[in-house]
């Protein structure tokens, strides 16, 4: 679908949803930046009630991912946040999973009126940065606090915990197994994990992308609103504490090192969990868990371009190797940190 | 045949053109994220096209060793055995360098089983790869367009 015709695409799904969207008017478009995988663009339209600002997120018709997407539950999902209170997310006004206005899924919120969290972040003193991650850790707190039978019927619920944590082993194993070439560090990791299982946690909503990039700042900097739930499952709540410490080890500024302490104490008050099982060593064994679903993407994606290398989106599936290098770095460093820390009790 | 300039000098001359007068004036965040991506993949491969010969050697040679090692210190494995067996059927470096990797990762499913001091050597192994993956990628990593 063009981008040009995606303005009447939005009015027309939003007239669907609600009545006082008939008739109205896009008078401004301004493009969004992040995600590889869609396009995310903020409209201020002309309603029968006056003017208002929504955000479209697109998914472009054969657009993929590293990771598939089920939309119908990222759909569920948005709906259950956008009812429910306890979670600071968009609320959301329309959606079209099946493309019936746009040619392929898209979603549409109301916009909040916030700055892009890491810009805060990248703004504050090093020396203050520890304030802001009482915030990460509240946020990743009310994610987790939510009762997981209460969400929707579409989210697959793991039998327990043990089950679970030996599936996402397992997936380490089924992606060596599917490559077309042995990779070393998805055997050792699948071995290491299954030897050094942490104490259990509740299970609970996983956001899935957990980072300050997917965050914005609402209230003065008081609140931030979690956005980007195509992730979202039911699971460990340290997957999102480790996949954090991955990001945050990535991407400058390093906000849960400017205080971990604090952010470990303010995740701990406001969920409940104890200090046996969250601490910087279950999230170190997580950062390795939590990857292993883009890795996956990524590693298909490589041995596709390996098979045919005239395939759609080669330069990305190139690219992916070196995030590849980069987790097997970061997943020897979290073999580490979980050793040491161990050898020191 | 031309070898002059080689290949890790023709990419990073187009790496270079690429990152300064090609993305100057560019104001699109995403074709730029796109142009940063193209870079950190040319400039891998730079670095890939002037070693990865020498370290699959390399890296081959150190893992037959502790692997032997493994095989002479009674310890039993089948699946080592054979797969070192397997090893000397391969003609290409590459199909040697895949064939000591399955051996690797043969020798890490063992886990703990391997005992200490085989346990650590196998450990070295993976810090030798390590090594040379993150030499490839320029010790650390930038998520394109992300920083």
């Amino acid at each position: 679908m063009d981008i040009s015709a995606l303005p009447e695409a939005t009015i027309a799904c939003l007239a669907a949803a609600s009545e006082i969207y008939v008739g109205a008017k896009v008078l401004e478009i301004s493009p969004i930046s992040g995600g590889y995988s869609r396009l995310t663009f903020k409209y201020s339209i002309r309603t029968k009630n006056g003017d208002e600002d929504i955000v479209l997120q697109y998914v472009p018709l054969g657009a993929t991912g590293i990771v598939r997407i089920d939309r119908m539950v990222e759909n569920d999902i948005l709906v259950y946040l956008s009812e429910n209170e306890g979670v600071n997310s968009p609320k959301l006004i329309a959606s079209d999973v099946k493309g019936n206005f746009f040619d392929n899924a898209a979603f549409i919120y109301k916009a909040e009126p916030g700055r892009p969290f890491v810009d805060v972040c990248r703004d504050t003193q090093d020396n203050k940065l520890g304030a802001l991650n009482r915030i990460v850790a509240r946020s990743a707190a009310s994610v987790h606090g939510q009762d997981i039978k209460k969400l929707p019927n579409s989210m697959h619920a793991p039998t327990n915990w043990e089950d679970y944590l030996t599936s996402q082993i397992e997936l380490f194993k089924k992606t060596e197994s599917e490559s077309s070439k042995s990779r070393p560090f998805l055997r050792y990791m699948a071995k290491w994990l299954d030897e050094n299982r942490p104490p259990a946690a509740p299970l609970s909503l996983v956001h899935g992308d957990f980072q300050v990039s997917n965050m914005l700042s609402l209230n003065s900097e008081k609140d931030a609103l979690l956005v980007d739930w195509e992730l979202a499952h039911i699971g460990d709540p340290r997957e999102d504490l480790g996949w954090l410490t991955m990001v945050c080890n990535t991407i400058p500024p390093d906000i849960l090192a400017a205080d971990p302490k604090g952010f470990y104490d303010e995740y701990r008050a406001f969920s409940g969990l104890s200090k046996e099982i969250i601490n910087p060593e279950t999230s170190a064994y997580f950062l390795i868990i939590s990857s292993i679903r883009t890795h996956r993407g990524m590693m298909k994606s490589s041995d596709a371009l390996a098979k045919d290398s005239k395939q759609a989106q080669s330069v990305l599936a190139a690219y992916y190797l070196s995030i590849t290098s980069y987790q097997h770095t970061m997943w020897m460093n979290a073999v580490k940190i979980v050793e040491e820390m161990k050898r020191s009790r | 045949m031309l070898i002059s300039p080689s290949i890790s000098e023709i990419l990073r001359g187009v790496t270079h053109e690429m990152g300064t007068s090609l993305k100057q004036g560019l104001n699109d965040p995403v074709k730029n994220a796109q142009i940063d991506t193209i870079i950190g993949v040319l400039s891998s491969c730079a670095v890939r096209s002037e070693n990865e010969k020498e370290w699959m050697k390399k890296e081959v040679t150190s893992i037959l060793s502790v692997a032997k090692k493994f095989v002479s210190n009674d310890h039993s494995s089948d699946k080592i055995s054979k797969a070192l067996k397997d090893f000397d059927s391969n003609e290409s470096d590459e199909k040697k360098y895949q064939s000591a990797s399955n051996i690797l990762s043969l020798l890490g499913d063992l886990g703990s089983s391997l005992g200490e001091e085989l346990a650590s050597e196998v450990w070295s192994l993976m810090e030798q790869r390590l090594q040379h993956e993150a030499y490839i990628i320029g010790g650390g990593f930038e998520a394109a367009g992300r920083n």
